[in-house]
């Protein structure tokens, strides 16, 4: 049995985390605009709302730190010590 | 003395959320007398939109108040539209500028292509239209070109959406949530026929080749997943496996999404084989 979820993961409403983050971000950002600043996106960094600089295009996508999170050898995610990270588990670098 | 005057677009692939910023932005502005002016379609509303023409005006720019945007929180999407238009990348001169002459676009070594780059039009256009302050919501290319404007010195500011969670410098981009929310409640809803027809259940995700989509859809369902980020000879044998692998009852539940080149398969534990197959081993890696 084969399903193609691809559409409908970006369709519909928001849920709740997606209107807390979509509404600070958007009221960050406001905020920066007022402060004349410039070249800076609203971001989440160790778990704490901040501004930081728009990343270098040349970077390309942030990919998942596969040693920290998956196991190779058990085709899993790591479920152990997760103590002390931020909210969603990986820090930015 | 004139209004201040602020623009905002959205770009690239829409997710559940945009529409939040854009109210709070222009219910904040509505407060202390600034213009917000949407520009529907992403970048394409600063490369495309023609503004002599009364008609190309109305398919690119919005202006936004409080009673426009009362509602759109309520609602996924986005209500400015969007679109994959990267003005330092473009293959194909707008009609109202053909014969205009604009430099080719360099590439990541500093290298001239075939695509031009417009960002002199979307400088020209952000003038004329008054804007000062330019919020650019997108992923990581609309943000790239965002922060190639900012080098040119347009005053901009970037808030990262994407599904994938894939922007450097924030560990969250707008959508995520959501849809990992989607992904899961999709997987569970199957669960039953999967177990009813003693199947094997295949999904396909989004995800790009970041992998954060598959890894987080199955650390939250409590599935085995298998990550890839190419049509690799070894994801094609994972894959391989994991079809092969069945729960005593004869069911199981496998997930395989792939999104240009990015590969997951999920099957719930208990259905995989042991001994399983081992790869090179990592000293991180760790065992349950």
């Amino acid at each position: 049995m084969t399903s193609d979820l691809t559409y409908d993961l970006r369709s519909g409403d928001p849920d709740f985390v997606d209107k807390l983050v979509g509404l600070t971000f958007g009221n960050m950002a406001y905020d920066a605009m007022l402060d004349g600043k410039t070249g800076l996106m609203s971001a989440l960094v160790d778990g704490r709302y901040d501004l930081v600089p728009i990343p270098d295009p040349a970077l390309g996508p942030r990919k998942l730190d596969v040693a920290t999170m998956y196991n190779t050898e058990r085709y899993r995610p790591m479920y152990a010590n997760k103590r002390g990270l931020p909210v969603f588990l990986q820090r930015v670098s | 003395m004139a209004k201040k005057r602020i623009g905002i677009l959205t770009g690239g692939g829409d997710v559940p959320g945009l529409n939040s910023v854009i109210k709070t932005v222009t219910y904040r502005s509505s407060e202390d007398n600034i213009e917000v002016m949407g520009l529907r379609r992403g970048w394409e509303a600063l490369t495309h939109v023609n503004l002599d023409d009364a008609e190309s005006r109305r398919r690119y720019l919005m202006p936004l108040d409080r009673e426009n945007t009362r509602t759109i929180d309520r609602r996924g999407g986005t209500v400015l539209h969007s679109s994959r238009t990267n003005p330092a990348k473009m293959q194909k001169l707008p009609e109202h500028l053909a014969g205009k002459d604009f430099p080719l676009a360099k590439n990541r070594k500093g290298v001239p292509g075939n695509a031009l780059d417009l960002s002199k039009q979307v400088m020209a256009n952000l003038s004329t239209l008054g804007i000062e302050h330019l919020i650019a919501i997108g992923g990581d290319d609309t943000l790239g070109y965002a922060a190639k404007l900012s080098e040119l010195g347009v005053k901009v500011i970037a808030i990262p959406k994407t599904m994938d969670n894939d922007v450097h410098n924030t560990e969250y981009c707008i959508g995520f949530s959501t849809a990992i929310t989607r992904a899961s409640d999709a997987i569970q809803r199957q669960r039953t026929t999967v177990a009813s027809h003693e199947r094997i259940g295949i999904f396909r995700v989004f995800g790009r080749d970041a992998g954060f989509t598959a890894l987080y859809t199955a650390y939250t369902t409590s599935i085995r997943s298998v990550c890839s980020s190419r049509r690799s000879a070894q994801t094609q044998a994972t894959m391989r496996w994991l079809c092969s692998a069945r729960e005593p009852s004869g069911r199981a539940i496998k997930c395989a999404s792939t999104a240009r080149r990015t590969h997951m398969a999920i099957a719930r534990r208990r259905a995989l084989p042991t001994p399983l197959p081992r790869r090179s081993s990592s000293a991180l890696e760790r065992k349950r």
